[in-house]
């Protein structure tokens, strides 16, 4: 099941890096001074560091399919995604979202873990930017050095119920591969029994 | 083959743990460093200079509080300053008046169906001007497009700089903020806030 949504989430890797490329070439492919421009940072970003992010993830698939620590690389190339796509496209609340979707595709993986790791890179991120730098994050100048637990607890709030649904899945998966194997073990030895009795 | 469970194979397992080892925090260590890279753009602001202190000054008439907005035609940072400008008319429910100038090369018009001109255009409650050779820019002092200037009824100038916070993002600002309070209470909560933006033709490259 892991290394199904490991090329899962490798196929989401490259479509966002396709997407990522596309946006930059569509909002704003160059920066100008007068009547003069050169490319925009944005479509390098897009790009290399794209490249990067999903790169890795990819290496990982490939050396270590299924394995517990490609999942783990893939939650925080999913939360690098989350803020590589925001600055790309300008801050807009909507690309936020993305996080969240983020945290729903990773639940594929039946591995709370994987959220967790998530969630730290969030929190992480929000944190470290919102103490020294709040502008890029909260958009004033001067902020609480505790805003970030409020946008973590957003996070939190979604992974209590990714979390939970974890947990049941692999206790409904863990019950009917046990039903599964009793099954076919009742099968074996009615099998058995015929064949002795037929001797 | 090896079995699994053979010194060889534990061999391989144990360098592949290793390579991840080592390549992991490099990769991580890269990716963090693009995206500080990335947040170091968005937050260099551009130059601003002051803009006159009195609207009379430059003989432009004047009713209500008046926002000069100093745009260039081809940024695609400056499409966050327009969305935060509609978020701004919204909020202030047609009390402020908005002028926006554009700055264009004098012998070329075709930048007027540029975007983010067409899109600031269609807005009927903004007055939007074509600015040839940015003469109207370096009366105000803008070097950098999303540069805005507030001017109270009287035509005194109560706040200049930009309304996003930071370069093509859009999001809550002091300036946005100050704009709002202003023309809701009369307070101004801070006199001058960074612009981001690409450099206007004729301060921005001095």
């Amino acid at each position: 099941m892991y290394r199904k949504v490991d090329l899962s989430m490798c196929r989401l890797m490259v479509a966002q890096w396709i997407f990522a490329i596309i946006a930059a070439t569509w909002i704003a492919p160059r920066t100008w001074i007068g009547t003069t421009s050169a490319p925009n940072i944005h479509i390098f970003a897009a790009v290399f560091l794209g490249a990067l992010v999903s790169g890795f993830p990819l290496l990982m698939y490939r050396l270590h399919p299924g394995e517990a620590v490609t999942r783990h690389v893939m939650a925080v190339s999913q939360i690098l995604w989350s803020a590589l796509l925001i600055h790309l496209t300008g801050g807009r609340i909507e690309t936020h979202f993305h996080v969240f979707g983020s945290l729903a595709f990773l639940a594929f993986y039946r591995d709370w873990r994987v959220l967790i790791t998530a969630t730290v890179v969030v929190a992480a991120d929000h944190m470290f930017r919102g103490i020294f730098w709040p502008q890029s994050v909260f958009g004033v100048t001067t902020s609480s050095n505790w805003r970030w637990i409020e946008h973590a607890g957003w996070v939190i709030f979604e992974d209590i119920v990714l979390v939970q649904s974890c947990v049941r899945g692999d206790l409904e998966m863990f019950s009917i591969a046990r039903r599964q194997a009793t099954i076919e073990a009742a099968k074996e030895t009615t099998e058995l029994r015929r064949e002795l009795w037929r001797k | 083959m090896a079995a699994p469970n053979s010194p060889v194979f534990g061999q391989v397992r144990n360098r592949r743990h290793l390579g991840i080892a080592i390549l992991l925090p490099i990769w991580l260590g890269l990716a963090v460093a693009g995206l500080s890279m990335l947040a170091v753009y968005q937050m260099r602001a551009g130059r601003q200079f002051a803009a006159p202190t009195q609207l009379a000054a430059i003989r432009e008439p004047t009713g209500r509080a008046t926002l000069y907005v100093f745009l260039h035609p081809q940024c695609g940072c400056s499409q966050a300053t327009v969305s935060e400008l509609e978020r701004i008319q919204a909020d202030t429910n047609g009390k402020l008046a908005m002028r926006l100038y554009f700055e264009m090369p004098t012998s070329d018009r075709s930048w007027e169906e540029s975007p983010l001109y067409v899109r600031a255009s269609a807005v009927r409650a903004w007055t939007v001007t074509a600015d040839p050779g940015g003469r109207a820019a370096v009366k105000f002092g803008a070097a950098t497009s999303g540069f805005t200037a507030l001017f109270d009824s009287n035509g005194r100038k109560v706040f200049q700089g930009g309304v996003t916070p930071g370069r093509g993002h859009e999001g809550d600002s002091a300036g946005a903020a100050t704009i709002i309070q202003f023309v809701k209470t009369g307070r101004v909560l801070t006199a001058r806030t960074p612009v981001f933006g690409c450099a206007l033709g004729n301060l921005g490259r001095t």
